[in-house]
């Protein structure tokens, strides 16, 4: 396993709360990991601490090995993309638009974009089902489909590690299977790594091999699904009793 | 968009263009000759670069404050330039001295909002916004206060910095420097607005250094709006409406919109100041009078068109 993204002892605080005290964490090329906890235990900001958008209060996080503060955005961008939970959509633009801003990272300040970058956001467009909404405004789209289109986004930007913030957030069952069916071929088929903060408990025991869970006492766990995923643990982190049995696909938790 | 644009310039200023023609030909040192180079020439074109910073300022503005509403003065800079023009006029000071004094009221203003609204926290849009709205309004008190004090004499000078007026445009030169160089800063950057629009968040993830380009716009915003100030006074709408008119054409790509605002907003207010000067001649209007009167109809269309729904 080569560690692509690694914390060395992280204290996350927001505001006065801290989240997580003392992280060492070591995401490895081609995981998929899922980060889950209650509500406001913080899984948002450690993502966005991942993504170097959230300042930590003590140690360093490293990205292919380089401490993450020394480097240009720029360069952030080209291996490291973030799905957002939230939308800003003030200003007018197409699905298009939007999607071709995932070329950024790869263009010089004067260049425009080439039929070739059009292509790889039309090739993204196609895999998250919105080909024919791409000269549809933004504004017009659906939770849904808007989540598809910055998931298109994050698609055209290609980056080796995705970290998604929900990326279930707003879609039908069919589209979380398939968004997740996506991003697991990535990590499989391409090698990609991906770090998904997920509510669902069972989407996480089906399409991730990695686990980091939150509790309130600013002490994660971490470790191979399997292990961390456990009733005990479970119940304890979702302050509600859970029940596993046995999916036709995975360990599901029921409940109780 | 280019042809609209270029329509609409010899429109504008067709009478002026044809009488030029004659002049230069016959190249005689007649009275039309004169008024012509000497007043309508250099008016128009004071105009056009006042109209079109204010209109770059505004698209600047209304990203960084990721607010359609924005305009080049809701920070206050058109504030602070007026109250240190009328302490200028107040102090007996007259000419380039009281452009000078505004400039530098304008700048300062700049830089109490930029100081206050990042405090020791988070420089957000919603912040910087807030900051300079009540700043504003303070400047509006002091303005009122100044104009409540003053003699009657100096009153109708003062009203110039209030609405807005072409009629003393000076230094016309540099302002086209002004604009030369913030479209050269801007130009750059102007996909990083693209990605802006969408929050900072995102555009930090794409790549953006969010700081760099917020300050930089800020700056240049503010530079642009504080020399169409010093030059015409708070001439309104402009930087409001002209934008938004762009994106209704349909242009939301910030590397077209941001020189095709300029173009627009200068050719509309060389349109506004024509009307400004013949619609009861031999008496002129301020522009600011005309620009506001075509601009509220024309804001109330935008509004209830929609902006995300393009026609």
């Amino acid at each position: 396993m080569t560690p692509v993204l690694q914390l060395h002892s992280i204290d996350i605080h927001i505001g006065d709360k801290l989240i997580c005290r003392d992280l060492d964490l070591t995401v490895g090329r081609g995981e998929c990991w899922a980060i889950l906890g209650m509500n406001g235990a913080g899984k948002t900001t450690l993502l966005h601490s991942l993504a170097g958008l959230y300042p930590t209060a003590k140690g360093q996080i490293t990205l292919n090995g380089v401490a993450l503060g020394t480097m240009e955005r720029k360069l952030i961008a080209r291996s490291m993309g973030l799905l957002l939970q939230d939308y800003e959509d003030h200003f007018p633009g197409t699905v298009m638009d939007l999607v071709l801003t995932g070329r950024h990272p790869w263009l010089s300040a004067w260049q425009w974009e080439s039929p070739l970058d059009k292509q790889l956001a039309l090739t993204a467009l196609e895999k998250v089902g919105l080909v024919a909404f791409a000269d549809r405004q933004i504004t017009t789209l659906s939770g849904g489909e808007r989540r598809r289109a910055a998931l298109a986004t994050l698609l055209t930007q290609s980056p080796d590690i995705l970290l998604m913030d929900e990326p279930t957030n707003h879609l039908d069952i069919h589209q979380q299977h398939r968004i997740l069916t996506l991003v697991r071929d990535l990590v499989h088929e391409q090698n990609k790594t991906a770090v998904l903060v997920l509510h669902d408990i069972n989407l996480a025991m089906r399409y991730c091999d990695h686990a980091l869970l939150l509790y309130e006492d600013a002490k994660p766990l971490q470790g191979e699904i399997n292990d961390v995923m456990t009733e005990k643990n479970l119940t304890e982190l979702f302050k509600h009793p859970l029940t596993a049995m046995d999916g036709p696909n995975s360990r599901v938790f029921l409940p109780g | 968009m280019g042809g609209m644009v270029l329509s609409l310039t010899s429109g504008s200023i067709n009478v002026t263009l044809s009488d030029l023609l004659i002049m230069l030909s016959s190249n005689e040192e007649s009275l039309q000759h004169q008024l012509v180079l000497e007043l309508r020439l250099p008016r128009a074109l004071g105009a056009f670069v006042t109209g079109a910073m204010l209109a770059l300022a505004g698209a600047l503005m209304q990203v960084l404050l990721r607010n359609p509403l924005a305009d080049p003065y809701v920070l206050g800079v058109s504030g602070g330039a007026a109250v240190a023009a009328m302490l200028a006029i107040l102090a007996g000071l007259s000419g380039l001295l009281i452009s000078g004094s505004a400039f530098l009221g304008a700048m300062l203003a700049m830089l109490l909002v930029f100081g206050l609204a990042r405090g020791h926290g988070s420089w957000t849009p919603h912040r910087l916004l807030l900051t300079g709205i009540v700043l504003a309004s303070g400047w509006g008190a002091v303005i009122n206060f100044i104009m409540a004090t003053s003699p009657d004499q100096v009153l109708r000078s003062m009203v110039f910095w209030m609405m807005g007026d072409l009629g003393y445009v000076q230094s016309v030169g540099s302002g086209y420097v002004f604009l030369l160089v913030g479209l050269l800063v801007c130009l750059p950057m102007a996909r990083s607005l693209n990605i802006l629009t969408q929050g900072e968040l995102q555009a930090g993830a794409l790549g953006v250094n969010v700081n760099k380009v917020r300050i930089t716009i800020y700056i240049v915003a503010s530079l642009l709006t504080a020399g169409a100030v010093t030059m015409a006074g708070s001439i309104g709408f402009v930087g409001l409406v002209v934008p938004h008119l762009v994106r209704l054409m349909g242009v939301t790509d910030h590397r077209l919109l941001l020189p095709a605002s300029a173009l627009l907003g200068g050719c509309l207010l060389i349109l506004a100041d024509t009307a400004a000067r013949t619609i009861i001649a031999p008496q002129q209007l301020p522009v600011g009078v005309i620009s506001a009167t075509l601009g509220v109809p024309l804001f109330l269309y935008l509004l209830y068109h929609g902006l995300g729904r393009r026609p």
